[in-house]
């Protein structure tokens, strides 16, 4: 969601049921306008708001188009109190699959600890695990000009799942009308200009849309590393189907706006008024996923 | 020589040197700042949209969205949005009166700030005003939205009195105006088309436990067949409503203190006598609310059936209380702290206390906004400000499960067994009919 545009697409968002709050908005624009002159992205854009039972995470993401090759960097942010982003942390692949089977809602808490690996209160870690108040055993390489040290075991706290659910979130449902971007001939992607919009009849058939990251399918990614990929617009993975039927798209009732929801991760949508360059997505939800989906059908 | 030699280059419809003159036009017109980049774009666009140059006058660059919208819509919304006319153009006749319905506008100031947005809230409202002069429902209001995959369900509640007849019904359900059935539901898809409200029809016990056990996700279509095991009898119109009286049932709340239990009969209740609702600072907790309405029987009723015909040997009331004892009412008017991990509480918005405008300085006004939101029904948002509460439904229609939903698998189809192996009759001789003799 384009941040000088939050809104006027806010009635997008609508359609699902969501909004921001007149003080969450002016907060939220303050700490966006702060976020973006200390550090400089091609584009800032506000990615949604994940509910808590104590307060609400709100993502931003940063866009750096230029230098980079076929798909532009992003870079999440995430504030709780909504005074000052920060960076979302890394993603630490060993805990994928547990964090995969957390269905409890988000805290609101960024510290709070899910999964403890070090102790707490006095209690003796395995004796196979390194001690983290000791110093750790440095291990020498033989010309002695390498020094490895060992990182103490971190807890698994809730702003590193978090990051997982942020960035699964934008890797199976961001998306993009197709058309809405290009490629330069040094293979870097930038907005069309010459983008006028989806008509009414394209803007409701979910053919026109396609996926917002580095294509992941081989004939995708074969097009995108022909010379003459400029001159196509659908260079990136149609929407999946698995399971059949996860996205809905829908119009409101003057049949112009249009919005695409994902059911696997409700609260999630991509939506374009058709006719014009305005288009978009955001995550307004609780970020628990919707795994029961291929039951629901 | 040069033009020449450009002219050579030919296509169907130009030449390179036309083509070049073309595009070079466009970009001067265009003056975009980034024109080395979109030198390749400028080249496509002008070969696909025919673009030439000595008709530079009539292109403009002025970014004009073309908005059309149909003209079916714009007649239907204008109709919707207009002072409601039950006749015709010709002989406007005017409603003549609706019943009560809340005004959903300043509602949805509220909802904003628990961060739910109302879409297109007026049409919602008109077609509610139109609902309600049509079907003649008194205390109507907006129950909210239920998310579907191809299309949404815009939901009103209230009390149809138009009389309709429901014919002979099965004993187990509980006639119109009772039990489940006490509200009246109605399901539309889409705001412009005033004929789209429908009632959603009554529903039996059976079809409220099957809708207990099954997770579904509603396609829009009110006549769909719901496909599910353990099979649920009935169309979506009837897991609909299941679901949004099961919804009502055990999220509605109210301020502690605003209805009581009424003596001898504690399982009905009746609103305090002389009860003024509290101030801001008396409802900021779980504790200060309770529920409203009763829970829904594990029998998927409201009230025990007795049956007519008693068991021998047992008293009724013996046997009453046997049937209860089994499937217990549970308390009404409970508060909402004693669920766990079932309700969230926020306040949001400006708290400071203001002085009124009369003299009265204990009663301050406070414009803070207390939300509570269900964790179990995820969507449910009751909201409250300055003595106005209202509740709103805006999900997809089944509840927060911490498992994973794994349905029921079918019973086992059983084999048949083989057939016993088949012997010819035994046909005495003597059993074969006598030949008729001459």
């Amino acid at each position: 969601m384009e941040i000088y545009r939050i809104p006027e697409d806010l009635r997008f968002v609508n359609q699902i049921g969501q909004t921001l709050s007149a003080e969450e908005k002016i907060k939220l624009e303050i700490a966006l306008i702060k976020l973006s002159s200390t550090q400089t992205f091609d584009q800032l854009l506000f990615w949604g708001r994940i509910e808590g039972t104590v307060a609400n995470y709100y993502i931003a993401i940063g866009l750096n188009f230029k230098n980079n090759f076929e798909f532009p960097h992003k870079t999440f942010f995430y504030t709780a109190n909504l005074k000052e982003f920060q960076n979302l942390p890394p993603l630490n692949p060993e805990y994928k699959e547990q964090v995969e089977t957390f269905r409890q809602l988000f805290s609101g808490q960024p510290e709070k600890i899910l999964i403890n690996i070090t102790g707490e209160d006095g209690d003796q870690p395995p004796a196979d695990q390194p001690n983290p108040d000791e110093p750790q055993p440095v291990v020498k390489n033989d010309d002695d000009s390498d020094v490895e040290i060992k990182p103490p075991p971190k807890n698994f706290l809730e702003v590193d799942r978090l990051a997982y659910v942020v960035n699964a979130i934008e890797f199976e449902c961001a998306l993009l009308p197709v058309g809405a971007v290009r490629l330069t001939p040094t293979h870097e992607l930038r907005y069309n200009d010459s983008f006028e919009g989806l008509n009414l009849q394209e803007a409701s058939k979910i053919i026109n849309y396609q996926h917002f990251r580095a294509p992941q399918s081989p004939n995708k990614k074969e097009l995108i590393a022909q010379d003459d990929a400029l001159f196509h617009y659908d260079f990136f993975d149609q929407l999946d189907d698995h399971p059949v039927g996860q996205w809905s798209l829908q119009t409101d009732s003057s049949k112009y706006q249009v919005t695409i929801r994902n059911l696997q991760w409700p609260g999630f949508l991509g939506y374009h008024r058709a006719g014009t360059r305005i288009f978009g997505y955001a995550y307004f939800g609780d970020g628990i996923k919707n795994v029961d989906l291929a039951f629901q059908l | 020589m040069l033009k020449e030699k450009l002219q050579e280059v030919k296509d169907q419809n130009t030449n390179l040197y036309e083509h070049l003159n073309n595009v070079l036009t466009k970009i001067l017109l265009d003056n975009p700042k980034n024109a080395f980049e979109l030198f390749e774009d400028y080249s496509f666009q002008v070969k696909s949209n025919g673009f030439k140059f000595e008709k530079y006058n009539e292109f403009d660059n002025a970014e004009r969205s073309k908005i059309n919208m149909d003209q079916s819509i714009q007649q239907k919304t204008l109709k919707l949005i207009n002072k409601i006319n039950l006749g015709t153009d010709e002989e406007p006749q005017e409603a003549t009166q609706t019943g009560y319905l809340p005004n959903l506008i300043e509602e949805s100031y509220l909802y904003e700030w628990a961060g739910i947005g109302i879409d297109e809230n007026y049409k919602i409202f008109k077609a509610l005003t139109l609902l309600s002069v049509t079907k003649q429902a008194s205390k109507l209001r907006f129950w909210g939205k239920i998310m579907g995959r191809q299309k949404d369900y815009y939901i009103a509640e209230g009390i149809a009195t138009s009389q309709v007849e429901d014919g002979e019904l099965p004993p187990e359900v509980e006639p119109r105006g009772t039990g489940i059935n006490t509200k009246s539901y109605w399901a539309c898809n889409d705001l412009l088309n005033d004929k789209d409200w429908i009632e959603l029809p009554l529903i039996t016990p059976q079809q409220i436990n099957t809708s207990r056990l099954i997770k579904y996700m509603f396609t829009g279509n009110l006549e769909s067949d719901v496909i599910t095991n353990p099979y649920f009898f009935g169309k979506e119109k009837h897991l609909l409503k299941a679901q949004i009286v099961r919804i009502t049932q055990s999220t509605v709340i109210i301020p502690k203190g605003q209805y009581i239990l009424r003596e001898g009969e504690p399982r009905e209740i009746d609103p305090t006598p002389e009860y003024k609702l509290p101030g801001f600072h008396d409802l900021k907790t779980l504790n200060d609310w309770m529920h409203f309405n009763q829970n829904i029987l594990n029998c998927g009723r409201l009230v025990h059936l007795i049956p007519s015909e008693l068991p021998e040997g047992i008293e009724p009331e013996v046997y009453q209380k046997q049937i209860e004892n089994a499937d217990p009412f549970e308390n009404r008017l409970k508060p909402i702290s004693n669920d766990k991990n079932a309700w969230k509480i926020r306040i949001v918005g400006d708290t400071t206390d203001y002085n009124p405008l009369s003299k009265d300085t204990n009663n301050k006004v406070n414009n803070g906004v207390i939300i509570i939101k269900s964790l179990v029904w995820p969507g449910l948002v009751t909201v409250y400000s300055n003595k106005v509460l209202s509740q709103l439904y805006y999900g997809y229609g089944y509840k927060a499960t911490n498992n994973h939903f794994y349905p029921k698998q079918p019973q086992q189809v059983q084999s048949e067994q083989p057939d016993l192996p088949e012997q010819s009759e035994p046909n005495f001789p003597a059993e074969i009919p006598q030949q008729q003799q001459d």
